[in-house]
C-alpha cells in the first residue's frame, strides 16, 4: 500500500532558516522533512511520508494572514497531500496563529484533515478551536517529545478512520461547540440523577457549561460632555414607520437607521418597535422610552451634551447569536466613530 | 371549643388516579369508553362547546396514531379528566374550590387538541405518523381536535380564554367516559405528614409556571383561575398541580395543559421519593418583568424551600424566553447561597453554534444544567394527505412574514412549534452535546 502523504508546515525557526531576523521570509516549500518533521516521520513509521515542509516567516504570516494562508494552500496543493500537520506551536502566538489559519484554509480549500497543537494559554487556540484540531501540548519546544506523541496518535486515528467528533476524547481542544442529540432518559429524570450526584459529592457532568465571556472596558470620555456627539443605539428594534428597511423581529445580523434630523421627539408615525422577544405595545404608545429622543434634545438644548448625532441605529437583540452580536456592534461603532460620535447612550430591552 | 372537624378525618391530601386506557378514539351515538375505544358523540359534544356566545362554527375531528395526518394550530392540549367530586379545572369554569385529594378519573392516552383559528405566531403543529412521532407524545395519542372561530366581534383574549373553556368542557365530558368505565390502573400519590427523615435529601421544585414577559390577560386562568400577573413564591402540594389548578398561559412555550396534568418532574420526584429521595414539596413562581420582581422571587422561593419545606436541594424549570433565564439563574443562585444544591431544566439557543450563545444569561455557579435541547433545531416533516386545522403554516416565530406553507405539504417546523417536543417542564429526551 501507498504510504499516506503528509504535508508539514513550520515557521522559520523550526524550519531550520534562523530566528527572529528572517520572521519576514516569504512561504517556501521543500521536498522533506526537517526539523520536528523527521521526528515525526520516525514515530509515524512506513505507513506515512512526510512528502514535504511548508515553511513561511511568522511576521509575514501576521502581516496578511489570508495572503499567506492562501500562498502556502497553492504551494502544499502541489504534493497532493492526504493529511496537514501545522506546528506543533505551543505558546508561540504569531506561530499558532499561522497554524490555525493554515489548517482552515488547507481544510476548506483542499478538503483534508489539516491538525496542529497548541499550549492552552496560546491565543489562537480560542481563535481556531471551533473549527480545527489543536492537539493540546505543553508551553514550550522543550514538550516537542510528547507533543509529537500526541500529534502521531491522532494522525493514526485519522488513518484508521476513526471518529473525530469529540475532540477531548483525541487529546485535542474541545471545538467549543454544541449539536443537538437525544439522550436515554427524560430531562426531568436527568435533572434529579445530576441532582443527587451533586449532592452526594458524586462525579456528574452538566449538559451545558458555563460560558467564558469576554469583559468590555467602558472607553473613557476624552472631551467634556458638553463638547460631545452623543448618539442613541437600541437593541429593542426600532424602525421607522411600516419597517421599510425589513429588519427581522429577531434572531438577526440587520441594523436600521433612523433619521432625526429637525424631530423633537418620537412620534408613532414615524417609527415603531418591532421585536419578538417582549411586550412592544408600551413602547409602541412612546417610542421615546425606548429610545428617549426628547430627554436626550432636552439635554443638548440646556448644553449637558454637546450635540446629539442624527441618526439612530437600532437592532432586534432577541435570540441573536454572538457572532451577529459582534458584527453588527462593529457596525454601529465603525459609522459612529467615522461619522464623528464620541459617546453613545445605549437603551438595551 | 374545637369545632366537629377536628382532628380531620383524612391526615394528608391523597390523590387517587383512576386511569382507563385508550387506544383509540370514533365517532358514535353516545360517548363512552369500552375496551381501550373511545367513542365520542360528536353532535352532543359540539352542543356543549356551542353553547358559548363568544365561539361559532364548532368542529370536531379525530386523529388517531398512525393515521397519515397533520394536526395545526394547536393552542394547547388537554388530557380528558374527570373528577366526580368537583370541582374541574376550579376557577376556569367551576367555582373555586379543592383539587388534589380524592378520586380523579383519566381516560389515559386520549388528548384534546384545541385549535386557534386567528393568527398568532406560537401555534403547535403534530403529525400522527412520521418522523414527528419520535419526539411527540401526541403522535400516540387519540386526538379529539376541536375547532372554533371567534363570534363577530371578539376580541383575541375573550377568544383565547373562550377555547381555554371548550379545552375544560371536553376534558370533563371525555373524562366522564373514563369515570364510568373500568380502570386499568390505579396510582395514589401522596405526601404523608409523618417524618421522612430517613437520611434521604429533601428535594423541592421550583416550578416556574409563566413567565410576565408577555404579561399575561386580565382573565387569563392559570393558577386556581388567577393571571399570576404578580404573583409571589408559593408553596403548592403537586397533587393540585397534576389535578387541575393549573392551565396553561395562553402564550404556550413549552407545557401545554396536558403536560401539567402530566407533570414530568412532578411525577418523577413521586417516583423516586422514599426510593432515593424525599419530595419536599413544589413552589410555584413566576418570571416576573421587573428586576426587582425576580430578585423578590428569587430571595422569597429560596427562603420557602430551606426553611418551610426543609430542602436539602432543590430543581428548577423555567418557561418561556429570555428573562425566564434571568429569573431562573437568579433564584438558583439564592439556593445555593443558602447551601442547598441546585440543578436546572433550560433550553439551548441555538444561536451560531458556539456554547458561549446557549443562554442569555447564566451564573457563572450553574454548574448542574440539563438542557431540553437547542430551541432553533428543526425537523423535516414529509407531505401528509389529511390535515385537520388551517390551511397553511406561519409565519411563526423566527420566520418572516412570507413564510405561510401548505399545511399539507412537506414541513421544515423548529421543534418549538411541533406539540409536546419542547417540553420544558422536563418530558423530552432531546438534548445537546458539547464537543
Amino acid at each position: 500500500m501507498e504510504p499516506i502523504r503528509i504535508v508539514h508546515y513550520l515557521n522559520q525557526f523550526f524550519g531550520q532558516l534562523g530566528g527572529e531576523e528572517l520572521a519576514g521570509i516569504k512561504p517556501q516549500i521543500k521536498s522533506e522533512a526537517i526539523g520536528p518533521g523527521r521526528v515525526l516521520q520516525a514515530r509515524l513509521g512506513a505507513s506515512f511520508e512526510v512528502v514535504a515542509t511548508a515553511i513561511c516567516g511568522d511576521n509575514t504570516f501576521a502581516d496578511n494572514p489570508e495572503a499567506a494562508a492562501e500562498d502556502l494552500t497553492a504551494l502544499i496543493s502541489e504534493f497532493r497531500p492526504q493529511i496537514l500537520i501545522a506546528g506543533p506551536a505551543f505558546n508561540s502566538g504569531r506561530y499558532g496563529q499561522a497554524c490555525g489559519q493554515l489548517c482552515a484554509s488547507i481544510q476548506e480549500k483542499l478538503a483534508i484533515p489539516a491538525i496542529t497543537g497548541m499550549y492552552q494559554e496560546n491565543p489562537a487556540v480560542d481563535q481556531f478551536r471551533n473549527r480545527v484540531l489543536i492537539v493540546r501540548t505543553g508551553p514550550t519546544a522543550r514538550t516537542m517529545g510528547e507533543a509529537i506523541d500526541q500529534i502521531v496518535s491522532l494522525v493514526k486515528r485519522i488513518a484508521a478512520g476513526d471518529p473525530l467528533d469529540r475532540p477531548a476524547e483525541l487529546g485535542c481542544f474541545p471545538h467549543g461547540m454544541k449539536r443537538p442529540v437525544v439522550r436515554e432518559q427524560i430531562a426531568a429524570r436527568r435533572a434529579i440523577d445530576m441532582l443527587l450526584s451533586k449532592l452526594t459529592g458524586q462525579p456528574f457532568t452538566t449538559e451545558m457549561s458555563v460560558p467564558v465571556f469576554d469583559r468590555v472596558e467602558p472607553t473613557r470620555l476624552k472631551l467634556p460632555l458638553s463638547e460631545a456627539t452623543v448618539a442613541l443605539v437600541t437593541d429593542g428594534g426600532l424602525v421607522a414607520k411600516g419597517n421599510p428597511e425589513r429588519m427581522p423581529n429577531g434572531y438577526t445580523d440587520r441594523i436600521t437607521a433612523i433619521p432625526i434630523h429637525g424631530l423633537d421627539r418620537f412620534t408613532t408615525d414615524i417609527v415603531e418597535a418591532h421585536h419578538g422577544g417582549y411586550d412592544t405595545q408600551f413602547v409602541n404608545q412612546d417610542l421615546n422610552r425606548l429610545t428617549p429622543l426628547d430627554a436626550a434634545r432636552e439635554l443638548e438644548r440646556n448644553g449637558v451634551i454637546g450635540k446629539l448625532h442624527e441618526t439612530v441605529y437600532a437592532t432586534a437583540g432577541l435570540g441573536m447569536s454572538i457572532s451577529n452580536a459582534k458584527k453588527v456592534g462593529r457596525e454601529i461603532g465603525r459609522r459612529l466613530l467615522d461619522q464623528g460620535v464620541q459617546a453613545v447612550i445605549l437603551t438595551s430591552t | 371549643m374545637r369545632s366537629g372537624r377536628w382532628p380531620p378525618t383524612a391526615s394528608h391530601m391523597r390523590l387517587e388516579i383512576r386511569a382507563a386506557a385508550v387506544n383509540r378514539a370514533v365517532f358514535g351515538i353516545s360517548t363512552n369508553l369500552n375496551d381501550r375505544t373511545l367513542t365520542v358523540a360528536r353532535d352532543e359534544l359540539a352542543r356543549l362547546l356551542g353553547a358559548d356566545s363568544r365561539l361559532t362554527e364548532i368542529q370536531i375531528e379525530l386523529a388517531n396514531p398512525g393515521e397519515d395526518c397533520r394536526i395545526t394550530g394547536i393552542f394547547d392540549v388537554f388530557e380528558p379528566r374527570y373528577k366526580a367530586t368537583g370541582p374541574n379545572f376550579p376557577g376556569v369554569i367551576d367555582r373555586i374550590g379543592p383539587v388534589g385529594d380524592g378520586v380523579t378519573a383519566v381516560a389515559r392516552g386520549a388528548a384534546i387538541m384545541v385549535m386557534n383559528a386567528l393568527p398568532d405566531r406560537h401555534k403547535l403543529t403534530v403529525d400522527m405518523t412520521g418522523p414527528a412521532a419520535e419526539f411527540s407524545p401526541y403522535s400516540h395519542t387519540a386526538n379529539i381536535c376541536v375547532r372554533a372561530q371567534p363570534a363577530a366581534g371578539v376580541e383575541r383574549p375573550a377568544y383565547y380564554r373562550a377555547l381555554k373553556e371548550i379545552g375544560v368542557k371536553a376534558s370533563g365530558y371525555l373524562g366522564e367516559a373514563a369515570n364510568r368505565a373500568q380502570a386499568d390502573s390505579v396510582e395514589v400519590l401522596e405526601l404523608p405528614h409523618q417524618s421522612d427523615d430517613t437520611g434521604r435529601p429533601r428535594v423541592a421544585y421550583i416550578y416556574m409556571l409563566a413567565s410576565q414577559q408577555m404579561p399575561t390577560e386580565a382573565d387569563e386562568p392559570i393558577l386556581y383561575g388567577d393571571n399570576v400577573r404578580t404573583l409571589l413564591p408559593t408553596v403548592i402540594h403537586p397533587n393540585e398541580i397534576l389535578d387541575g389548578a393549573i392551565v396553561a398561559p395562553y402564550w404556550n412555550f413549552g407545557g401545554d395543559t396536558y403536560a401539567i396534568q402530566n407533570h414530568p418532574m412532578i411525577c418523577e420526584l413521586y417516583r423516586r421519593h422514599r426510593n432515593d429521595l424525599a419530595f419536599a414539596g413544589v413552589i410555584a413562581i413566576i418570571a416576573a418583568e421587573t428586576e426587582a420582581g425576580r430578585t423578590r422571587t428569587a430571595i422569597m422561593a429560596a427562603n420557602l424551600a430551606r426553611e418551610t419545606l426543609r430542602a436539602d436541594a432543590v430543581v428548577l424549570t423555567k418557561y418561556g424566553g429570555g428573562i425566564p433565564e434571568s429569573a431562573a439563574m437568579e433564584t438558583y443562585d439564592a439556593c445555593e447561597a443558602l447551601g442547598m444544591k441546585g440543578a436546572m431544566v433550560l433550553w439551548t439557543h441555538g444561536g451560531d453554534g458556539r456554547i458561549e450563545g446557549s443562554l442569555t444569561f447564566m451564573s457563572p455557579r450553574a454548574d448542574a444544567v440539563v438542557t431540553c435541547g437547542i430551541n432553533e433545531q428543526a425537523i423535516d416533516l414529509p407531505p401528509v394527505s389529511r390535515v385537520i386545522g388551517s390551511s397553511t403554516i406561519g409565519p411563526l416565530i423566527m420566520e418572516s412574514e412570507d413564510d405561510v406553507r401548505p399545511a399539507n405539504g412537506p414541513l421544515h417546523l423548529r421543534f418549538l412549534f411541533l406539540a409536546g417536543a419542547a417540553d420544558q417542564l422536563g418530558g423530552g429526551r432531546r438534548s445537546i452535546e458539547e464537543y
